[in-house]
């Protein structure tokens, strides 16, 4: 899943990022996925992985890393 | 279902040029079924064309753009929760259906609408949150029994989780003054503050939903808005039309008059491209996913719309002459009351910046 993740973030934002978006790469708090961007990325992750955000879970704290997104969703489907 | 507005008496759609609620025009919606568009489960598309209708045929624009605030910018965002709202919010909605009106506040004196300014706070104390909240430029806010108002209850997050929207209840807040404005008179505006405990029920879509919430409101809000505005203009065409075809001038109507002729045809056209704008809008607002183009489209819509409204309506006074600038007559009002829908919902700069920046 995080390969996945990873792709999916380095096709969208990586050229904007002008280097390759690591694991650990800051997304939102850093300013790299803006606050619009970061709805469009929540719709790729919905269709992507086929689960949908409920309105409160768009949030930096499920969507700032690669790593974050991967747990976020992890916990989402396994619930 | 846009053809409810036939069975509205004539009467109830007039004009309302003071700053007094057309509560008869309010009511006659309710009665029809006009706040039930989302409980039907109508398209976006034909609930925008019932939008135009209204714009046509209803004079006081002050009304109708309460009607598009009241279903686009707060009873949708019920709407889209839908099944998972807690059972006071389901009751708020079922008024707001029949016809109690919710007024949403943002705006704030040091923030305009910018949500990650917002100094408004709300803090949770376990079952509760404590509201501590000063909002401006709150339309509707004399008529309003409910509030859906914003605040942040995470700052440190900003506006992606840490933004949230509460429904409030008449009593709740406390009016602090009127705004008196130069056009839609009929529509109140206001300031408000809040100081208040709330349960924790009465937050909508959850903790931090207010971003999605909001940003979801504004697609459609300025679509609603804007295919309000393509129905008056429909209206106002129309009576400029009529009225280039009786007033003579040197022995011949001024609709003969080649200027007039292309002034009108440049309203006409305006019209028709405003019309396809607002459709290719409405066709992305109930789609899932692809929130970046729905945004983008609304955007768009919004501001060709609003600026052609307000090219048309001073096109209109320009055409009437002098009765175009003196007041009851009808021009000079379209033109007071158009020159808001560049500013509200986000001014023109704001759409241009949102557009660009989809560049």
């Amino acid at each position: 899943m995080r390969e996945q993740i990873l792709s999916l973030l380095n096709q969208k934002y990586g050229q904007a990022h002008g280097s390759t978006i690591e694991e650990e790469t800051p997304l939102l708090s850093s300013g790299l996925v803006d606050s619009v961007s970061a709805l469009e990325l929540v719709d790729d992750l919905e269709s992507t992985f086929g689960f949908e955000f409920a309105p409160h879970e768009v949030d930096q704290a499920n969507l700032d890393s690669a790593v974050k997104i991967e747990a976020f969703i992890s916990a989402k489907l396994n619930t | 279902m846009h053809d409810l507005l036939k069975e509205i008496p004539e009467s109830t759609k007039g004009q309302v040029d003071e700053a007094r609620f057309h509560n008869e025009g309010w009511k006659a919606l309710a009665e029809v079924g006009f706040f039930e568009w989302f409980e039907h489960g109508i398209a976006a598309s034909d609930i925008m064309r019932g939008m135009e209708s209204l714009g046509e045929r209803f004079e006081d624009a002050g009304l109708t753009f309460l009607v598009g605030a009241h279903l686009f910018g707060s009873l949708q965002v019920l709407e889209s929760a839908g099944a998972a709202l807690p059972e006071v919010q389901k009751r708020v909605l079922a008024e707001a259906r029949n016809g109690a009106h919710i007024a949403h506040a943002i705006s704030e004196p040091g923030a305009g609408s910018d949500v990650f300014s917002m100094a408004s706070r709300a803090k949770s104390n376990g079952g509760t949150f404590h509201i501590r909240a000063t909002k401006t430029y709150v339309s509707g806010l004399s008529e309003a029994e409910w509030m859906l108002i914003y605040a942040m209850t995470d700052p440190e997050k900003g506006a992606l989780g840490g933004l949230s929207a509460f429904i409030l209840k008449r009593g709740e807040w406390e009016e602090t003054g009127r705004l008196e404005k130069m056009g839609l008179r009929s529509c109140s505006m206001g300031t408000l503050s809040v100081d208040c405990e709330v349960p924790a029920d009465r937050c909508v879509g959850g903790e931090g939903a207010g971003y999605r919430l909001f940003l979801r409101a504004m697609d459609w809000e300025r679509v609603g808005l804007s295919a309000i505005h393509v129905g008056t203009m429909r209206r106002v065409l129309k009576r400029t039309v009529d009225y280039a075809l009786l007033r003579e001038q040197s022995g011949q109507p001024i609709a003969e008059h080649q200027a007039i002729q292309f002034s009108l045809a440049e309203m006409t056209t305006g019209l028709e491209a405003s019309s396809l704008l607002v459709a290719w809008a409405a066709s992305q607002l109930d789609q899932k996913g692809n929130s970046k183009e729905r945004t983008r489209r609304a955007a768009m819509a919004k501001l060709q719309v609003s600026e052609t409204l307000v090219d048309l309506c001073r096109r209109s006074v320009q055409i009437h002459g002098g009765a175009g600038y003196v007041a009851g007559v009808g021009p000079e009002r379209w033109l007071r009351d158009s020159l808001s829908s560049t500013i509200y919902s986000g001014t023109s700069e704001i759409q241009r910046k949102l557009i660009s920046s989809f560049l």
